[in-house]
């Protein structure tokens, strides 16, 4: 009896989840119901005369029995805590180069960091529509834009950051794979809990479609729509060349940009000369380049064959936001470019738009 | 011939006192006075007791104060941690948003503050973050900053004086550096690794590392995602760790781990968010809970004495209670970050 009473406590301790473990993103055993739970809703005082105070929820009583509104409860953890990803504006840990960069929060729920304003990406409770959105989403008007409008707060195992693929996202899969790649996979993280820009990038699992952009343009929509449409222009499978149909927008579904015969004008290019001029050579230049999408486990291919590269969302935004408007990011990358941040290692759009564009007289003055 | 009767019954049947005879007398006495007593001791027994209750029921921390920046007008934007100068009566709290710390009275008034530079990317000095803090034994700050992976050690008014730097792995501010901090009665300094990386550095008190210890790791015994180091008085280091098997762990001077208790499970005595600890000069382990909104109270073996706070702004509650610090007789600093205030309670 004893040798089994043993037993199972050996089995239970085995199974307690370790303290907060990251890594597995709130999925399974990681969290414990309680931390976000409160039991009873009447948990509301403490009990002074007792001795013992039970763990009161703020306010409330919450939906679902939280003990903290949602921003609220999330923010406990993911706000200015060292041991856990920090997500709204200055990170905890002193991180520089967060690869979704930072959360700002509207008037009147906290104060944001000299440097991030409500603009500058998404703001947590905001009930403004999401810039181009056609009411496919709209924040809550009295709770407003919350983390769970976009992750899953218990985890889903296969989605990179526990993004949603319920709802409005319905059927939108991001996946990624961990330490080693799977260029099947959506996104790429060079080892587990990898948070940084220089730990994280993007495969090109259908090289006419990217799935990123296409989960994000479910509140984002009239940005980037497919290839012929008002949004974009050109024409269904590609083309920029007058009198063809030019872009309007970079595309992000139904063409593949590298091997558009517009990059060059002379035709598909099929070697390294025929990228002198071209935008994508331009971009292998740089010394900091704004994340691309590749099909093959290399983001930076021989020069001969660039074309395999192509630009998506988190190519000229931060998913979270930075300091810059929009979440825009302003990487010049020329030689002497400094260390880029979250914000980039320029001081302006054009700087963006240089990574891979010639023209205008910033490019020769920048 | 009448029948016998008792002697307290009259023929007539009715009862009379029985006239004590002289012993009876005596004995009544002496009855009479040991029942006396009795109710006496009993009385007190009860007042005692009580007195007891009353007490055990009354919080184990009393708040004493609490303050919420250099002003109402300039309130703390990110406080980091907190730490208690016995040596001047001071309490240090360290501001990452604002860059700066400032050292207050017991009471709160704002004594003084200096802003905390560390040198950037390219050298320049650019504003710091400064979290963690302790006080040495010479009455100097030891700082711990986001920005850096060194401990500053600073005097009364903020000037560098030296540095306590972490050897590889740990230089890296992004992956690791100086998080928690703490000094043993005879000087020595421990500096605790922050992020996934658990290590404690040990220092002596010229500010010569002299050792290391720790595995990193979430098994009992090892360490990860430091978030509290203290010293009890017989000279053990307390962790609080967020990612380990234990939340609270205790080691030997030497890093051997002693004990474990606290696991990741709701109910008294298990943590959300182990965020900080302290220690009393009763040997009492104080631990925050940034998730629980509580301060639970353990003995020096580990067993659980109280839980003190709720969630709330008033006195003695807690909103994300993220810092403790004590003077490490009776007086706690308890910092919480979305309270955005410095409580100070005098310890029971």
């Amino acid at each position: 009896m004893k040798r089994l009473v043993l037993l199972l406590m050996v089995v239970y301790l085995g199974a307690l989840p370790a303290m907060a473990v990251a890594g597995d993103y709130h999925v399974g055993a990681t969290l414990v119901c309680t931390d976000c739970h409160s039991l009873h809703a009447s948990q509301s005082h403490d009990y002074p005369w007792l001795g013992q105070q039970p763990p009161a929820p703020v306010g409330g009583p919450h939906e679902y029995l939280l003990r903290q509104e949602p921003n609220a409860l999330c923010m406990s953890c993911h706000d200015g805590n060292t041991g856990v990803p920090d997500v709204v504006g200055v990170s905890a840990s002193g991180a520089t180069r967060r690869q979704a960069g930072a959360l700002t929060l509207a008037s009147g729920h906290g104060t944001n960091p000299t440097g991030y304003e409500e603009t500058d990406g998404h703001t947590l409770y905001s009930a403004l529509p999401p810039p181009g959105g056609t009411g496919t989403f709209v924040p809550d008007p009295v709770e407003g834009l919350e983390c769970i409008n976009c992750h899953a707060q218990h985890g889903i195992a296969t989605q990179y950051r526990n993004l949603l693929n319920r709802g409005i996202f319905g059927g939108k899969s991001l996946t990624y794979a961990a330490s080693t790649n799977d260029i099947t996979k959506d996104v790429f993280e060079r080892s587990a809990l990898a948070y940084t820009d220089q730990d994280v990038d993007f495969n090109e699992p259908d090289q006419k479609a990217s799935r990123y952009a296409n989960w994000c343009k479910t509140c984002h929509t009239n940005f980037h729509g497919t290839a012929g449409g008002p949004e974009v222009g050109g024409q269904s499978g590609g083309s920029s060349t007058e009198p063809d149909n030019p872009w309007v927008r970079h595309p992000n579904a139904d063409v593949n940009i590298g091997t558009d015969p517009g990059l060059s004008g002379t035709g598909a290019p099929t070697d390294s000369s025929s990228f002198v001029s071209s935008y994508v050579n331009r971009y292998y230049t740089r010394i900091n380049r704004v994340k691309v999408m590749a099909p093959n486990n290399n983001w930076l291919p021989a020069p001969t064959d660039p074309r395999v590269l192509t630009p998506s969302c988190f190519s000229c935004h931060k998913a979270h936001g930075n300091k810059n408007g929009f979440g825009l990011i302003f990487m010049n990358g020329s030689t002497g470019s400094p260390t880029p941040s979250e914000e980039g290692d320029g001081g302006q759009y054009k700087d963006l738009c240089l990574q891979c564009h010639s023209q205008g007289s910033y490019a020769l003055n920048p | 011939m009448h029948p016998a009767h008792p002697p307290n019954v009259t023929p007539h049947g009715r009862k009379t006192a029985v006239a004590p005879r002289r012993s009876d007398a005596r004995a009544a006495e002496v009855t009479a006075s040991a029942g006396g007593r009795w109710v006496a001791a009993s009385l007190l027994g009860l007042l005692v007791a009580l007195a007891a209750v009353a007490a055990a029921a009354q919080p184990t921390a009393k708040p004493y104060t609490a303050f919420y920046g250099r002003d109402l007008s300039v309130p703390f934007m990110m406080i980091g941690g907190v730490a208690v100068d016995s040596l001047h009566g001071e309490i240090l709290v360290s501001d990452n948003g604002r860059h700066e710390v400032a050292a207050f009275d017991t009471n709160g008034v704002l004594l003084g503050m200096f802003l905390h530079e560390v040198p950037g990317p390219d050298g320049a000095l650019i504003d710091g973050m400064p979290s963690q803090l302790a006080i040495d034994r010479r009455g100097r700050i030891l700082l711990s900053d986001q920005r850096v992976s060194w401990v500053d050690v600073l005097d009364v008014r903020g000037r560098p004086v030296a540095r306590l730097d972490l050897p590889a792995p740990d230089d890296d501010p992004l992956k690791s550096g100086a998080g928690a901090l703490a000094v043993r009665p005879d000087g020595t300094i421990l500096v605790a690794t922050r992020g996934d990386s658990g290590r404690v550095y040990v220092f002596d008190r010229d500010y010569r590392r002299i050792g290391a210890w720790g595995v990193p790791g979430a098994d009992s015994g090892q360490l990860s995602a430091i978030t509290g180091i203290a010293v009890t008085p017989d000279l053990r280091t307390v962790v609080t760790c967020l990612k380990t098997r234990y939340a609270v762990q205790i080691f030997d001077p030497a890093g051997a781990c002693l004990q474990g208790f606290g696991v990741h499970d709701h109910g008294p005595g298990n943590f959300s968010f182990p965020s900080g600890v302290t220690v009393t000069a009763d040997g009492r382990i104080w631990v925050s809970d940034g998730l629980r909104q509580v301060v639970q109270v353990f003995d020096s073996a580990g067993t659980l004495v109280e839980m003190v706070g709720g969630a709330g702004n008033g006195p003695g509650e807690f909103l994300n209670p993220c810092a403790l610090a004590s003077d490490g007789r009776e007086l706690l600093a308890v910092a919480e970050r979305v309270g955005n205030r410095i409580q100070v309670m005098r310890a029971r």
